[in-house]
Order: C-alpha cells, then sequence, then structure tokens
C-alpha cells in the first residue's frame, strides 16, 4: 500500500512544481524594452534619483499589457464617450451623482455598470490610476449620471472625463494577444515565439514603419491599408488572412491595437534617440576614452533628464501624433492621375525598356531577367546606425533583414495584385525597404512598367514579353 | 523510465485541469486588461522641478559684458601623420555604370586634408542656440543638392530647417537619394538623370543633433552629410580646414566639432570659447591622427 502511495504521490508532486514552474510573475507578460533603449547608459534609462528616465516616461504614457494607457494625444480611437463634468457638485461629502456632458450623449440607461474614467482634473492622475466610478444609472435629459458609491475625490466643472474608455484597445489587446502575438510578441517587437523560425521575420511595429501601404512615400500607413492585411495576407510570407475568423468589428479593433504598439514603439525609439547621441553606451564608452570622467557625464545627464527632457517628450509626441494622424487624411493616399494604361503588347514592351534603362535601373536589383538576382543583390554594405559591414552580402532594410529584391517571374506580390498596388509599389517604393520611391515619374510610364511586370509570370522565355502564338 | 513518462503525463494533465487560460495561471491571452485613459497634456510627473536656471548663466551667452556681437574662426588641424587614402576608384574601372561613375578618380572624401594638415569637411555648430537667437528664415532660393559623375555635390551641407532643398542631378544614369534622419523623415525617393530643375524638393522639418548621411542606393559610395539648424551658428570647414562663424552674442558658448573619420564621429563634444563684443575669437582645434577611424 505504501508502495503504491509512493508511487503515485511523488510523480504527481514533481508533476505539480513543473506545472507551476514556468508560471512565475502570476502570468504577467511584460512591454519589452527595445535595442535604442537598452543602448543607452543605465542612468539614462533608469533614471538618476528623482529624475525619470526613459524607460518610466514610456511606461507612463502607455502602460503595461494588464494596465494599457490611452494617450489621449495620440490619434487612437481607443473607445469610450468623451465628455466632462458640467457642474461642481455643492457638498464635498458623499457625492453619489454627477451632472456630465458628452460631445455625444449615450443613451439613457437604467440599471445598468459602466465605467466612468476621470481624465483632467482632481481626480485623475498621470501616475497612479486614477479614480474609477462606477455609473448605475444616466439619464441624458437632465445630464444626471447616478454612482454605485461616492467618489473620494470631488472633481470641479470642466473636468474631462470618459464613459467606458478604452474598450475598443481592451477588446484590441485580448484579440492580439491570442492571434497575432505568437509571432508578432507582446510588444509588437517581430519577436514572439515563433518568429525565429519564420523568413521573412513577422514586422517589428516599432519603428512605426509598415511596408504595403497605398499612401505618399513619406506618410505612415493607413487604418484601411492595416485592415487590407488583415484581409488578405501577406502572400509569399507566413501572414495569413484573418476574415472569416475575425468580424468587422474585431479587426477595427486588432488594427487599433496594433497602431498602439506601432506608437508606443516609435515614441520609445525617438525619445531614447534624443538621448543616444550622448548619453549611449558606446558613446559614454567613447567619451571616457577622451578624457571625460564618467561623474561629468552623469552630471550632464542630470541636467538633460531635468530639463531638456520636457521639450523631447512635447517634440516627439506631437511628431508621432501628426504623422500618424495625416496618414488617414485624404491627401495621403496616391491616386494615380490617369486610369491605367490598356495592357497591349505595345504597352509591356514599353515596359521593358524602361525596366532595363539605366533611368530607372530596375534591373539592377530585380535582375534583367525580373527574377530578384541583380548586382546590388552581391555588394557588401554597411549598417548606417553602427558603422559596421552586414555578415551577408546584398541590401538591407530597416529592419537590418536581408532585403531580396522580389523574384517578379513568381507573380507573388506581397502588398497585392491589383495593377493599383504595384502601381503604388513604385511611386511610393516600399517603406523601410530598399526600393525607392518613383515618384517623380509619369504615371503613364509607372502604368508601363506595372504591365509589364505583371506579364512577366507569363512570359515564354525571359525578356519576350509578347505573348506566343 | 516509467516514472518520469507518468511525472510527464501528470504534469500536461494538471495544466489542461488548471485550464492556464482563464484562470488559475494568470490567463494568458484571455487574460483582462484595464485601460487608463490620460490627458493630451501630461505633467511631467515624476520628473524633478526644472532646475533653476540662473539668469543670465554663462553657457547660454547672454553675459552683458558689452553688447556688440563677435566672430569665431580658426582652422581644424591634423595632428599626427594622417594615413595617405587613394581614391575609391580610379578612372576607367570597371565598375557599375562605369561610362558615367569611372569617368575621374572618385576621391575618398572621408578625409581631406588642405594646406598645413588643414581638415575639409568639419562640421562646426551648437547643439542648442542661446536664447532669444532669430531663427534663421528660409531663402527664397532652394538650396541645390546635386550629383556629378556618382559623387554628390556638396559633401557636406548644413540647411536651416524649413529651407527647401532641390536635389539635381547631371548624370545620365539614375540616382536615388536616401537619407538617414533621427528626428526628421527619412527620404528615399529616385533623382532622373539630368535633372536640372529638382523634381525632387524637400525640406528639413526639424534640427538634428549629428549631421545625417546622405546616400545612393543604387551607388553604394555615394555619400553626403546633412546638418539641419535652427540657429546660424554652424559651419564646414573649407579644403584647408578654415571656417568661421559670424555674429555671436558675447560670452562663453560650446561648440560640437564633428567628422565623419572620428572614431565616435565627434572630434570635440564640448569646445568651449569665450567671446569678446565686436571683438573674433580664433582657435585651431587639434584633431589627433589617433581619432581616426578610417
Amino acid at each position: 500500500m505504501l508502495m503504491l502511495i509512493n508511487r503515485i504521490s511523488i510523480p504527481l508532486f514533481a508533476s505539480v512544481i513543473l506545472t507551476i514552474a514556468g508560471c512565475s510573475d502570476g502570468g504577467n507578460s511584460s512591454f519589452v524594452y527595445g535595442p535604442t533603449t537598452t543602448g543607452l547608459m543605465p542612468e539614462a534609462q533608469n533614471g538618476i534619483g528623482d529624475l525619470t528616465g526613459v524607460k518610466s516616461h514610456l511606461d507612463v504614457r502607455f502602460g503595461n499589457p494588464q494596465e494599457v494607457r490611452f494617450w489621449s494625444k495620440l490619434p487612437l480611437e481607443a473607445g469610450g464617450e468623451f465628455g466632462s463634468v458640467a457642474e461642481t457638485p455643492n457638498s464635498s461629502a458623499a457625492v453619489k451623482e454627477l451632472n456630465l456632458q458628452f460631445e455625444d450623449p449615450p443613451e439613457a440607461f437604467d440599471d445598468g455598470e459602466r465605467l466612468l474614467q476621470f481624465v483632467s482634473g482632481n481626480a485623475a492622475s498621470a501616475d497612479q490610476t486614477p479614480e474609477v466610478a462606477v455609473i448605475v444609472s444616466w439619464d441624458p435629459e437632465e445630464g444626471l449620471a447616478k454612482l454605485k458609491s461616492k467618489l473620494t475625490t470631488v472633481p470641479a466643472a470642466g473636468d474631462e472625463i470618459v464613459l467606458d474608455g478604452g474598450t475598443v484597445l481592451q477588446s484590441g489587446r485580448k484579440l492580439y494577444q491570442r492571434h497575432c502575438s505568437h509571432c508578432h510578441g507582446t510588444s509588437g517587437d517581430g519577436d514572439g515565439p515563433t518568429a525565429e523560425y519564420l523568413k521573412p521575420r513577422p514586422r517589428d511595429y516599432r519603428h512605426g514603419v509598415f511596408k504595403f501601404t497605398s499612401t505618399q512615400g513619406p506618410a505612415k500607413v493607413s487604418r484601411g491599408d492595416l485592415e487590407r492585411i488583415l484581409r488578405n495576407g501577406i502572400p509569399g510570407t507566413y501572414m495569413p488572412s484573418f476574415v472569416p475568423m475575425l468580424d468587422e468589428d474585431e479587426l477595427d479593433h486588432v488594427v487599433e491595437y496594433v497602431r498602439f504598439l506601432a506608437m508606443r514603439g516609435e515614441f520609445e525609439r525617438r525619445l531614447a534617440g534624443e538621448l543616444a547621441s550622448d548619453f549611449s553606451k558606446d558613446a559614454v564608452k567613447n567619451r571616457i576614452a577622451a578624457d571625460e570622467a564618467r561623474k561629468d557625464i552623469v552630471e550632464e545627464l542630470t541636467e538633460v533628464l531635468s530639463e531638456d527632457i520636457t521639450d523631447a517628450l512635447e517634440f516627439v509626441g506631437d511628431g508621432i501624433a501628426d504623422d500618424w494622424s495625416a496618414a488617414d487624411e485624404e491627401d495621403a493616399l496616391i491616386t494615380p492621375s490617369i486610369a491605367r494604361v490598356p495592357d497591349t503588347v505595345e504597352s509591356r514592351r514599353i515596359g521593358r525598356e524602361l525596366f532595363l534603362s539605366k533611368d530607372i535601373a530596375c534591373a539592377d536589383c530585380h535582375g534583367i531577367n525580373g527574377q530578384g538576382n541583380g548586382p546590388q543583390t552581391t555588394i557588401f554594405e554597411k549598417n548606417p546606425v553602427t558603422d559596421q559591414l552586414y555578415p551577408e552580402s546584398g541590401l538591407h532594410d530597416v529592419w537590418d533583414n536581408v532585403n531580396q529584391p522580389r523574384n517578379l517571374t513568381q507573380g507573388i506580390y506581397r502588398g497585392g495584385r491589383r495593377p493599383v498596388d504595384l502601381f503604388r509599389r513604385v511611386h511610393a517604393g516600399i517603406k523601410g525597404s530598399r526600393m525607392p520611391s518613383f515618384k517623380n515619374l509619369e504615371h503613364e510610364k509607372i502604368w508601363h512598367l506595372v504591365n509589364y511586370t505583371l506579364s512577366i509570370p507569363f512570359e515564354s522565355e525571359p525578356g519576350r514579353s509578347a505573348p506566343t502564338e | 523510465m516509467k516514472s518520469l513518462s507518468t511525472i510527464a503525463l501528470m504534469a500536461m494533465g494538471l495544466l489542461f485541469i488548471s485550464g492556464c487560460g482563464d484562470s488559475g495561471l494568470g490567463g494568458g491571452a484571455s487574460q483582462e486588461t484595464s485601460v487608463v485613459v490620460l490627458p493630451a497634456d501630461l505633467l511631467t510627473d515624476g520628473a524633478a522641478d526644472p532646475v533653476e536656471v540662473e539668469p543670465d548663466s554663462d553657457d547660454d551667452g547672454t553675459a552683458a559684458t558689452g553688447n556688440g556681437p563677435g566672430n569665431f574662426n580658426g582652422r581644424v588641424v591634423l595632428t599626427g601623420t594622417a594615413p595617405a587614402i587613394g581614391p575609391i576608384h580610379t578612372q576607367g574601372a570597371n565598375i557599375k555604370d562605369a561610362e558615367v561613375c569611372a569617368a575621374i578618380d572618385m576621391p575618398n572624401e572621408k578625409l581631406i586634408t588642405g594646406a598645413d594638415n588643414g581638415v575639409a569637411n568639419v562640421f562646426i555648430y551648437m547643439q542648442k542656440a542661446p536664447k532669444g537667437t532669430p531663427k534663421p528664415s528660409p531663402l527664397d532660393e532652394a538650396v541645390i543638392f546635386d550629383q556629378k559623375n556618382c559623387r554628390f555635390l556638396p559633401h557636406c551641407l548644413v540647411v536651416p530647417t524649413g529651407q527647401l532643398l532641390k536635389v539635381l542631378s547631371d548624370d545620365t544614369v539614375g540616382h536615388n537619394t536616401h537619407s538617414y534622419p533621427s528626428r526628421n523623415n527619412a527620404i528615399n525617393q529616385t533623382v532622373e538623370p539630368g535633372d536640372r530643375v529638382g523634381k525632387l524638393q524637400f525640406a528639413y522639418k526639424s534640427s538634428e543633433r549629428e549631421p545625417l548621411r546622405v546616400v545612393c542606393d543604387f551607388h553604394s559610395w555615394m555619400i553626403a552629410w546633412h546638418l539641419p539648424v535652427d540657429h546660424p551658428f554652424a559651419a564646414i570647414t573649407d579644403a584647408d580646414g578654415n571656417f568661421e562663424i559670424k555674429d555671436l552674442p558675447p560670452g562663453d558658448h560650446t561648440f560640437t566639432v564633428w567628422h565623419e573619420a572620428a572614431k565616435g564621429k565627434f572630434v570635440n563634444r564640448k569646445l568651449k570659447i569665450t567671446v569678446q563684443p565686436g571683438q573674433t575669437t580664433t582657435q585651431e582645434i587639434g584633431y589627433a591622427a589617433s581619432q581616426l577611424e578610417l
């Protein structure tokens, strides 16, 4: 009997340990910090004394996966009705009712429990979790909201509030963790558990750059572009289509969360980049080699973190807000000025001439037969950031991956195979990659190139753009 | 061993039962997230109160020791023996687009020395101008950034923010202009052969802490350096290493000395000089050959 108990209890005990062993931190996930941040000297990353470092500035504005923070400066449709407190409650004790006004008043409800968050004023605070009240009933005619329990801090008239704030990000985060994070990573760094087995690697959002867009060269990706990628996947890669698995609302939520991760990554890179020139680990090493004392460098950093950082935070935040909201405007979209030139033999012949010409030099990268084996793929070049040679030959993209020019003979077009998609690839280039923008090429010529490109997979022999009898 | 497989089976069973999902072990993908909404204007919570800026402190050059602006000039001189560097390729070399790009010897512009070991193409600039410095207003005419024989002209450029730049080409082959800024948005656009009008036009919106590189992806040896500034106190040394910066407010100033061939790119991160009102401060800036990283 004893032997039987031993035979069961020891394996049972061991398996309990094994089960729990991997689940430290209560199963919480965390955002990682990018290489620009981790390349800074520790005092710049973590702060000095009371002065906040880069990591904390980032966490205050973006939170962690369990408590995501929506910084309302950023153009994110994070969900929720925004409004303000209409009247200051008169008694300081037992505030159980509030007069609220909304831009877009929600409908009346009587018996619910919805979260009201104070965004500005006494009841809000950037660092600690601001006061959250639960509304049990709302009468839009009176503008009166009844609260479940009394508030600890009394708000004043004009304080901003939001009802059900961040519901889109909440839903987006859940969907993202389930469907996307295994490749793209919890932080959108393109380094999820499966990423090392994938080629091409999943996108690292943190540059704020996406390759296949319909927007102008310098512009960011639009919401429509991201949605199209979710809808169609990216042919030739491991990115699948998520329709009909996700419904329309869920697609929007995932897009918004991806934009959140991209903005977080970009904010981090740019903020850390402001300090990197003087305070990165490499820079500090060079400065010490040039006979500067480390404590002088730390003193200089103290001054920067207490004073100059405010300007940098504002500058970086404003830049990101402007760039991302501009991407969804109509003038960011690339629209051909003429309809597609008819796909005739003559058009294809002109397209091939342009392809091979010295002016446009497609063949330098794509090869004279469009096989993606042009001479530029054999050069050794330096990483522009570190100034060191890349280990492999060929051109590299902004994610430091080898940028293989597309083999056009396969007929697989990652950004979409509609003629207008190829038009946009040529016009704007492929952002983050070495495919440049041919913005100043006449649209008629671009269409000839598109016609020729689309015919390459069907050529009976390379260069023979006329179909055989 | 049999008991090992039993353990493994039990562990899997426990994981299955515990649900690694909605409860118990954190929840994973279905974990509920809360969202905190922050106002657009965040206070810099957590930062200590800003360090008191002393009025008329030395570092911002508004010390009232008189009023007339002064000048700062000098030379950057290479000390020690510089290694001789030959051209990147010689005339007639068998390279890409040779009839254009190998029409002349392609000088290696990484280190150009002139008379008396003067070093050309060294940037001397202030990181931040003294308070009250007027931002230079953009010129009506665009600044020209040209290329000929597969070489950017000029190799180094200081350009005020907001100033329109036109990219020209004097070659019969295609080029592209690809910039790598830190604060500004990157440009990656092709330039038509023989474009003397400058169809590619852009301006830098913000200043940069260091000169940014501009390359051509078609011809990988082509490189130029641009420094966008929002003040007038920046200069590049000429072929013999001379430079001049005019109309500086009197007082103490700190300059950055930057060169592409220096280790870490900075020849001197903090060159401190004092400018007397109405006078010219002249300084010979030493650049040790040991600092070179060619």
